[in-house]
Order: C-alpha cells, then sequence, then structure tokens
C-alpha cells in the first residue's frame, strides 16, 4: 500500500506545554483515516501539522520529520501545499460571499481568472460534494443562507475545488443533525475513490462507518493504530478496550 | 429592605434630575441657534463670498425720466422717475443700511451705469447694497444721498435727481463660501492621508504584529493618544508642520495642507481603532479557511479582511468628518483665522467652524450669522451620525453574532 504521509518521532510544544509526544504514524493514499481519542489529547494538533495550519500559531515548534509523497513537508511552499492538502474545519466556515465565489475563491487565488474554467470548476466541485442539485438555481445566492449541513458540504466542495490529494476533516460533523451528518459520511465514502482522507472524529459509530484506519490517541500520544475493523474487534491495549466500550473518557 | 429601595429611589431622582438638566441645556441651545441663524441663513449665504466687492458708478447723461409704476411692498419705497425701490436692512455685518429691492425691466439703471474710471457698463442687480449716492438736481444742485439716511429719503432723492454723479454700491459679502470649500478641501486632504495609514495600521495590528510587548505599548499608545486635547495637536501642527509645508511647498505661514497633516495625526488613533474593531470581530475561522486554501496572507487581507471592514472603515471615515467639521483649537493654529475667498491648498483659511471664531472676534460680534453657520454644521453632524447608525445596523455581518 501507498503511503502518502509518513510521520516520524514528532513532538510538537506550544510553549511549555508538550501537546504531541513522539508520533509515529503511515497514513496511507486513497484511504480513509480517522483519529479518535478523548478531548484534547492532540487530535487536531496532528490534524493541523499535515497541512501546517500550525505554522500560523505564533508558539508553536515542530520537531521530527513528516513526509508528504517521500518529501519533507518543511520543503513544500506552504501555498502547495495547502493545496494540495485541503481542510475541512469543524464549524462550517463559508465566506461571506455567493456559493459560486465560495468555491472558486481558491482556484482564483490561485491565479485561473478564466470564467469558463472557473464555472466548470465550481458545478463539477459542487456535483462531488452532493450539493450541486440543492443550490444550483441560487449560485449566486449568499452562502451564509445555506443550513449548517449545506454549509459544510459547501466548505467540502471549496476544498475539492482545489483538486487537491488530500482532505482533513476536523470533527466536520459535530455542528450538524443526525441527518446532515449521514450525509456527509455518504459523501466521504464516495470521496475515497479520488481523495486520501483523514478525519478526526469523537463518535465511535462514524469512525467505523468511514474509515479504514483508526488512530486512538491520549495524552498527546498514539495509544493503538491499526484496521478500524480490528481496533475495534479485537484492540490490543487495554486503554483503547475501555476507550471504544465507553467506560472511558 | 425599605431603606434600600429609599436609596435606591433617590439615586434614581438624581440620574433623572441631572440627565433632564443636560438634555433642556442641549434643547436651550439648539433653541437659540436656530431662532438666531435660521432667518440668515440661506442659499445666498452659502454662496456668496466673505470679502465684498465695491462698485462705484454714474449715470452721466440728464435723464428725462420715466413714469415707472410698481407696487411697494411695505418696507419699500420706489423712485417712479428711475424705476427702482430701496429697502432699510442691516447688512451681514449689523449695520443699518439700504439694499436695492427692486428694479423695473426698462429701467435706465439696469444697463446704463457706467464704470467712474473704468467706463465699463455695470448690470445692477437686486440685492446689492447701496452705501452712498450722490444725484444732480434739475438747476445743477447736489443731492445727496446716503444710507444712513434710510430707504425713504434715497427714494426721494432719485426722485428729484436727473443724473447721478456716483453711486456706490457694494456686492455680496459675509458669505460663508470660502470656508466651506476650505472645509472640503480639509476633510478631502484629511481623509487621503488618514484612511491608507489607519487602514494600513489596523491590519498591520490585528493581523501581521506578533503578539509581544511592543505591540501592547504600540495599542496602548493608540489608546492614550485618543485622549489627548486637540490643542496639543494644533500646537505640533504649528511648530512642526507649518514650517515644514513652508519649506516643501513654499506656503507662507499657515496652510491647509498643514491642517490637514495636524488632522491626520489626530484621527489615526480613531481610524485605526474603529477599522481594528472591525477587523477584530471578522470569525478566526474563515481566515483560516482562506489560508487553508492556500491563497496568500496578502490575498486573504484583500479579498476578505478589508471587504468584510468596509462597515467599520465607512464608520471612521464619518466619524472622521465629523471631528474635521467640529474641529477648531488646532485648525486656528495651523490655518489661521483668515477668511478667505479664494481658498488654496498651500494658503491658510478658515473652516465653518474657525469662521465662526471669526465672527466672533471682531468689533461687533455677528451672532445672526454665526448661529446661522452653526445650524450647517450642527445639521453635517447631525447627517453623518445617522449615517454612522445606518452603517451599523445595516452592513455589520458579525458584529452581533459574536
Ligand atoms: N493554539 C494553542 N496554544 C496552546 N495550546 C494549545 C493550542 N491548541 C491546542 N493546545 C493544547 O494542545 C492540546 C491538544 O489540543 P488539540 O486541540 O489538538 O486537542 P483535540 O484532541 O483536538 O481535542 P478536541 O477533541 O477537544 O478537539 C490541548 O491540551 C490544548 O490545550
Ligand atoms: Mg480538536
Amino acid at each position: 500500500m501507498e503511503k502518502i504521509f509518513e510521520i516520524k518521532n514528532v513532538n510538537l510544544y506550544y510553549g511549555e506545554k508538550h501537546a504531541l509526544k513522539d508520533i509515529n504514524l503511515d497514513i496511507y493514499k486513497k484511504k480513509v483515516t480517522a483519529f479518535i481519542g478523548p478531548s484534547g489529547c492532540g487530535k487536531s494538533t496532528l490534524l493541523r501539522c499535515l497541512d501546517r495550519m500550525n505554522d500560523l500559531i505564533d508558539n508553536c515548534k515542530v520537531e521530527g520529520s513528516i513526509k508528504y509523497n517521500d518529501k519533507e513537508l518543511n520543503q513544500y511552499d506552504t501555498l502547495t501545499l495547502r493545496s494540495n492538502v485541503g481542510m475541512v474545519f469543524q464549524s462550517p466556515n463559508p465566506f461571506p460571499m455567493s456559493i459560486f465565489d465560495n468555491i472558486a475563491y481558491g482556484p482564483r487565488c490561485h491565479g485561473i481568472k478564466n470564467r469558463k474554467a472557473l464555472e466548470e470548476i465550481v458545478i463539477s466541485s459542487l456535483k462531488k460534494a452532493a450539493l450541486y442539485d440543492e443550490v444550483k438555481d441560487n449560485l449566486k445566492g449568499s452562502a451564509l443562507a445555506l443550513s449548517g449541513g449545506q454549509q459544510q458540504r459547501l466548505c467540502i466542495a471549496r476544498c475539492i475545488a482545489m483538486k487537491p490529494d488530500v482532505i482533513l476533516m476536523d470533527e466536520p460533523t459535530s455542528a450538524l443533525d443526525p441527518i446532515a451528518t449521514l450525509k456527509i459520511e455518504e459523501l466521504i465514502n464516495e470521496l475515497k475513490k479520488d481523495f486520501t482522507i483523514v478525519i478526526v472524529t469523537h463518535n465511535m459509530q462514524q469512525a467505523t462507518r468511514v474509515s479504514d484506519y483508526t488512530a486512538f490517541f491520549m495524552l498527546g500520544e498514539i495509544i493503538e493504530y491499526n484496521t478500524t475493523n480490528e481496533l475495534f474487534k479485537n484492540p490490543h491495549n487495554k486503554k483503547t478496550e475501555d476507550y471504544i466500550t465507553g467506560r472511558f473518557g | 429592605m425599605i431603606k434600600r429601595r429609599i436609596i435606591d429611589s433617590f439615586w434614581n431622582i438624581l440620574t433623572y434630575l441631572f440627565s433632564s438638566v443636560g438634555i433642556i441645556v442641549l434643547l436651550l441651545i439648539f433653541i437659540f441657534v436656530f431662532s438666531n441663524g435660521a432667518s440668515t441663513l440661506s442659499w445666498k449665504l452659502i454662496t456668496s463670498d466673505y470679502n465684498q466687492t465695491t462698485y462705484v458708478l454714474s449715470y452721466k447723461d440728464n435723464y428725462d425720466g420715466g413714469n415707472f409704476e410698481y407696487k411697494c411692498k411695505d418696507d419699500e419705497y420706489f423712485s417712479s422717475y428711475w424705476g427702482i425701490a430701496f429697502t432699510d436692512t442691516v447688512n451681514t455685518e449689523g449695520v443699518d443700511s439700504v439694499i436695492i429691492s427692486y428694479i423695473d425691466d426698462h429701467s435706465p439703471l439696469l444697463n446704463g451705469l457706467l464704470g467712474v474710471g473704468n467706463d465699463n457698463y455695470h448690470h445692477l442687480q437686486v440685492n446689492q447694497y447701496v452705501t452712498t449716492a450722490l444725484l444732480v438736481g434739475e438747476e445743477g444742485n447736489i443731492i445727496s444721498c446716503p444710507a444712513r439716511k434710510g430707504a425713504e429719503s434715497m427714494a426721494a432723492g432719485f426722485n428729484r435727481g436727473v443724473s447721478i454723479m456716483t453711486l456706490n454700491l457694494v456686492d455680496g459679502g459675509g458669505g460663508i463660501r470660502g470656508s466651506l470649500i476650505a472645509t472640503l478641501y480639509l476633510i478631502l486632504f484629511t481623509l487621503i492621508l488618514v484612511l491608507p495609514l489607519g487602514i494600513a495600521a489596523a491590519i498591520y495590528l490585528s493581523i501581521y504584529a506578533k503578539d509581544n510587548w511592543l505591540t501592547h505599548l504600540l495599542k496602548s499608545l493608540i489608546d492614550m493618544s485618543s485622549g489627548v486635547p486637540s490643542i496639543i495637536f494644533g500646537l505640533v501642527g504649528l511648530l512642526l508642520f507649518v514650517p515644514m509645508f513652508n519649506a516643501l511647498v513654499g506656503s507662507e505661514g499657515y496652510s491647509i495642507l498643514a491642517g490637514a497633516l495636524t488632522m491626520t495625526i489626530m484621527l489615526l488613533p480613531i481610524v485605526i481603532s474603529t477599522t481594528k474593531e472591525a477587523i477584530d470581530v471578522i470569525p478566526k475561522k474563515i481566515i483560516s479557511g482562506s489560508l487553508a486554501l492556500g491563497a496568500s496572507q496578502t490575498q486573504t487581507t484583500f479579498k476578505i479582511i478589508l471587504p468584510n471592514a468596509v462597515p467599520g472603515i465607512l464608520t471612521s471615515t464619518l466619524l472622521a468628518i465629523g471631528r474635521i467639521i467640529g474641529e477648531s483649537a488646532a485648525i486656528i493654529f495651523v490655518m489661521g483665522t483668515q477668511v478667505q475667498d479664494h481658498v488654496l491648498p498651500n494658503r491658510g483659511g478658515t473652516t465653518l467652524a474657525t469662521h465662526i471664531y471669526n465672527l466672533m472676534g471682531l468689533e461687533n460680534p455677528n451672532y445672526k450669522l454665526a448661529s446661522a453657520i452653526a445650524i450647517v454644521i450642527l445639521m453635517s453632524v447631525l447627517i453623518l451620525n445617522i449615517l454612522v447608525k445606518l452603517i451599523g445596523y445595516r452592513l455589520n455581518k458579525f458584529g452581533r453574532k459574536h
């Protein structure tokens, strides 16, 4: 299986706080990898390492090696890296502009100006994010007028518009109702044909439903990493077992 | 319990008392300003020059007289011989004068008066003041009609004269056109300077500046400087900017440019803090969203941050305009108190506010004109404030959600 990320001996500090301890992890291409674990254990932190969003945090220091496509992450230019590794946030964050402009935003920032080309990107991204049918008559309407679930799919479409290899999702359904959640999960199952997906979730069922691999975190460490099937059916570590059976956290 | 209630109601009554006193005083000021100024305020006042133009004219040929007819209004006096009516009035400087209130379409005076010394025909107009007239009677006697004797004697004198030796006219004067233009210039130049500087500083402070002691010091300095009395800025302007512009653009002493720079320094804190507030309420997740798409910080600034800070920027612009219109102390120091009709950026001049200062410093202070200008100032400030409120309600996308 092809690795897309190779994380080796990563330690991360927020000032004095040691937030990630000796992380070793491989993330496989065109698979869905889930990060689970109790609150504050460093899932989002590791996720943000993968598109170097931690660079924006003033006192954050990363040690160790993260390779993306066999090249050190630090050697990429952040703008290129982030257009290859997209991110969907915990609560939907559409820009206060039209649906069309939201999706065209990324491509425009990377120099695509041709109206026809942009239109094609917008429509195909919306279709891939299973949102097109709901908004096709209202592309000029404000994105803020959409429902929460629609907004989150819009953010996924916005990500897809950059034609990334990887989509990072940080608890993408935690602000949504069960039906909207289900739609996003279906979408993830659809998207993994084309993209590598890393998803942080607090929902065990969600992890089993959507992911191929699961990493269990605790207090900044990876306790266990395995295929989702194996990890949930046959956890090797007592802590993992306690957590997934709900006796913990 | 009861004691507590008594104390509470005591403070309540006190609060109402003081605030109603404040409101009553404010109302009285408004009533004073409006009752004094409303009659003087007119389009003519706004469009005419401050300095008067004087003419000395004559009608040398003997005129054999017309028999003009005109139905005089109450205070008008008509000369049927020349076809002209006069009215007693008080000029903008508060002196009793005679004004031309009507000229018959066929009156010889309409286009027949010659300038003394230059022989140009003069087009006589209604609303010009007559300061004095010397006419020649049928027997060659000289009839003198000074304005202080009033409109009635002026009309009577005109009826007896067959030619006019000299007619002294005063046109316009007392208007605020120059001050209005100077105010607009000052607003324009100040905004050109203060907006880019203020917006850039706000963007720097909210987005790029590292969170360290230097930034904190800078922020508290900015906050503090909004409390500095304007006269201090006036001093700085006088000692620094006036000489600077003298050297730079060859202004002689006071200049509107120095005024603009002084106002820029004075208003910078307001513009920075209002813009910064508008930037700070933009949700962080939207900014991260843009960066996570691989947009650069510059693109994020121009496409996400600035457009969403527009309401704040507009608000600060309007607040700044209000302050410029109302400012006087600092302006007097750097722009002088001499009212100008030909306004130039590298010369001094008065804004509407300092025009009032100038009027009240005259030998006989002109309350009426001052009040009229005060109305203009109050109205502009009122409109600006209403606009600020409207913008606050209409355009703010994030402000109330957070
Ligand atoms: N910007 C930051 N500055 C300082 N400390 C931080 C910062 N972000 C996170 N931390 C700390 O790092 C640790 C890991 O945080 P992280 O957000 O990665 O947890 P998480 O596993 O995503 O938790 P949750 O499930 O609640 O989202 C926490 O203890 C948190 O307090
Ligand atoms: Mg998190």
